[in-house]
Order: C-alpha cells, then structure tokens, then sequence
C-alpha cells in the first residue's frame, strides 16, 4: 500500500470498517512510515474528540407526550391507521423513502469474501485521484502494458458504445494474487474491470442469480453493482455505481471479445 | 394485530430512539422548535408506514432514514435549496483536502485539546448538510458506513468520501473558532 492509498482509507481504518486485508495492509504501511502515522494518530484525535465531547441532548419530556397524543390521534382518526391530514402526500412520501432506502440495501445476504474484497477496491480506487500506472485511451496499448507483467492475455474492451471511456489500468492484488485492473468512466461514474487467474479462489456462480443469464453472477453489495464471472482460466469482475442492465451488458461485450481472443481450438 | 396493539409495538420498537431522533432533527435544523416539528412528523410517517419496516433490521436507522427524507421535503416545499444535488460544488469544498493525493494538511498541535464542548456544536453546524450529516451519523451516533449508506441512500464510497471531507471541514472550522476565541480574550 502506497501513502497514497493509505490516506485514501484512512477514516474508514479508523472506523474499523476495512476489510481484513486491506486493514493488513494499512497496519503494515503504517508500521514503517511516520507520515502517515502522524496524520493517523491526528484523525482519531479529532474522531475522539467528537465521540466523547459532543453533548448528546435529549429530548424534551414534552415531545414525547406530544408525539404519543399525535399517535394516538392518527389511530383513531383513520380505521387503516392512516390520517386524512397526511394521507395525501402519504404516498409520494413512501416511493421517496423507499427509492431513497434502496430495496437491495435491506437485503441481509452475504456475498462471498472475494466478491466484498473487489467491492473493497473499487470503492478505494474510486477515491483516488489517478489511480492508474498506464493512462491510455487506447485499448492496444494499455492491453500491450500488461504483456509480461501477468501470466495471462488481458482483453481489454472497446466500451464507447455505451459512452464509457477508457481510462488505463494498474496492477492490483486479491488474497495474494496478480490483477490486471481496468479502468473506465461514465461521467463521474468509475467502472473498474479485473481480470484474475480464477483457479483456487471460491467464486460465485451465474446460476440463478442474473435471472435472464446464467453465465453471470451479479450481487449489490452497499449500493455498489457487482458482476462476476469465469472464461476458462482467467476470471472477470465488472464492479460499479451504475445499473445492472448498463454492467451486464458491458459484461457481454467482454465476454465476447473474450471469445473472439481464442485461437481456433482452445 | 389489532390497531392499539400495532401502535404499542411502534411505541415500545421506535419511540426509545426519540432522543437520537431528536438529536439529529436539531442538528440539521439548527434549531429546536423546528426539530421537533421534524422528529414529530418523522414519527408519525414512521407510523404510517411501520408495516414496511422489517423487524430484524435497525429501527434507529430506518427512522433516520425517514426523518432526514422528511427535512429534504421541508427544505423543497419551502423552497430552500437542497444540499447534495449540486456534486460539481461538493468537489470545490472538498477539493485539495479528502483525497490521498491532496497535499498534507499541518493542523496546528495540541490545537484541539483547547476546544470546548460549545464550539464543537457551533464547527458542526457551520458545515454544509451533506458533510454535518456524516460526522454526527458517524461520531455523535456512531453508525457504520452501512448504515449510513442506507439512512442517506448513497454508495458506500460517497459515505466514506463525505465523512472524510466533513471531519477536514470539521477541524478546520473548529481551528477558527478556538483563535478567534483566543484572539478575543487577548484583544480584551
């Protein structure tokens, strides 16, 4: 980890809310570098600062009162326990929270490690400035960087149709293993492409869970889109803020390009 | 379930949280009799919807979630602007201070060991929504990112970016108001 991406994370390893390697990793650059261990040791200063000095006020007894009559009150005035008074805007008012709640965002099931792990980094590589070692529109050369530096051919797609743009790309680790790592965006929006050697790692399957496509795996996972899949020995993962329909369709037109890669009769 | 049974089991589920619920109502207002406008109206929308809520979830921050929906609605039918729409002014606020690659701050040592409790409140309410939002979700209820993902209805990564960028904003505002503090008793 540089002391780029060290700062990058900083309030979230503070917060305890790193996953466990990237944690590691954050303890073993803070451990050699008194730079950042100084402006670590700052952060939960102030972090603690908050925490045990903010006066915390309660409510007034009043309100409570107050708002157990008004409770009162809206039972009774409607048999469906929906007042006349807020019954009008009721309904717009549920949409907003529920659209601002996210219905993915309550979901309680856990995706694999592996697939929290790439979330992990696309959300600290969205929080840099200029993430990427090779900075090239051009998907030749940033597909011939990679040449000698990972065991495998990296395939890197054209996705301009859908008005997303190449950045470039970087190395990038996964319990241990080489990435290439891709980068494009949409606007504001970072898509970040990995590509892995698959073999060993437990990865989710498409099965069931793309509903229309079973050659993907697709999960939320805390608003952020997810979709993985596997083209014999090299593993992909697309992770980011933008629908599903826009990631699986760029998922497709990799996996074609994929196809199309393989000499004849492999 | 019978009606006074369901408001029973709103009352014994929702309204123990009436003190946060209360606390960030004032801390986004900035004001009391407005906060608890909002915390009333949170309650009453709670309850009018207290069938979508899942029991095995966090009733704290499903209400948050709530109340900070009612205040953007507030803000709109008074026709107040609505902080968090404009990203391009967000970026001017935070821009050379979030990020890895923004050069390295020098607060001032011991600095903050100098501060009182009142002149927390006041830096807090100096910044913009969006950012005061994330430190009081964060320090003062000491929420996850999750959960604060879910109450403000954002990814993970604008959480993290917006707690950093409110901390920064947060210690440089608690930084002017210590000096002007000190200056004032010097002058004196």
């Amino acid at each position: 980890m540089t002391c780029q991406e060290l700062r990058a994370c900083l309030d979230a390893h503070l917060d305890g809310e790193l996953d466990l390697p990237l944690s590691l990793a954050a303890d073993e650059h803070l451990a050699f570098c008194a730079g950042c261990q100084w402006a670590y040791a700052q952060e939960r200063e102030l972090r603690g600062l908050v925490r045990t000095r903010f006066p915390r006020e309660g409510a007034p007894a009043a309100l409570r009162e107050r708002i157990r009559g008004a409770l009162a009150r809206a039972e009774q005035a409607a048999g469906v326990g929906v007042p006349r008074r807020w019954a009008y805007w009721a309904v717009p008012a549920a949409a907003v929270i529920l659209v601002a709640l996210g219905v993915g965002l309550w979901q309680r099931s856990a995706p694999p490690p592996v697939v929290r792990e790439l979330v992990a980094k696309h959300v600290m590589y969205s929080r840099l400035d200029a993430p990427a070692e090779i900075v090239s529109p051009s998907e030749e050369a940033v597909s011939g960087w990679f040449k000698g530096k990972v065991r495998f051919d990296v395939a890197v797609p054209d996705f301009s149709p859908s008005g997303i743009r190449l950045v470039g790309g970087r190395l990038a680790d996964l319990t241990g293993r080489q990435v290439a790592y891709l980068l494009y965006e949409k606007g504001r929006s970072l898509i970040s492409l990995f590509a892995f050697p698959g073999r060993g790692l437990a990865l989710p399957s498409g099965e069931g869970t793309s509903g229309r496509d079973d050659r993907f795996y697709v999960a939320k996972v805390d608003g952020t889109e997810v979709v993985v899949w596997t083209q014999g020995e090299v593993a992909y993962a697309l992770v980011s803020s933008l629908d599903r329909e826009s990631l699986l369709e760029c998922a497709d037109t990799v996996w074609r390009l994929v196809v199309s890669r393989k000499p004849p009769g492999v | 379930m019978g009606r006074r049974a369901r408001r029973e089991e709103f009352e014994d589920q929702a309204l123990v949280h009436l003190d946060r619920v209360f606390h960030l109502a004032l801390r986004l207002t900035g004001n009391r009799t407005e906060a608890e406008d909002l915390a009333q109206e949170t309650y009453l929308r709670a309850f009018t919807h207290f069938d979508q809520f899942d029991p095995g979830t966090n009733c704290r921050a499903w209400l948050f979630a709530i109340l900070r929906n009612a205040f953007l609605n507030r803000l709109k039918r008074q026709g107040r602007e609505v902080p968090g729409l404009d990203e391009g002014e967000l970026e001017r606020l935070g821009s050379g201070m979030a990020d890895g690659s923004a050069p390295l701050e020098s607060p001032e040592e011991e600095l903050l060991k100098r501060v009182v409790g009142t002149e927390l409140v006041a830096a807090l309410d100096r910044l913009p929504m969006i950012f005061r939002e994330a430190v009081v979700l964060a320090d003062v209820e000491e929420c996850s990112y999750k959960e604060m993902a879910q109450i403000c209805g954002v990814p993970l990564g604008t959480v993290m970016s917006r707690l950093s960028r409110g901390r920064r904003l947060l210690r440089r505002a608690l930084e002017t108001l210590v000096r002007e503090r000190e200056e004032a008793r010097r002058v004196r």
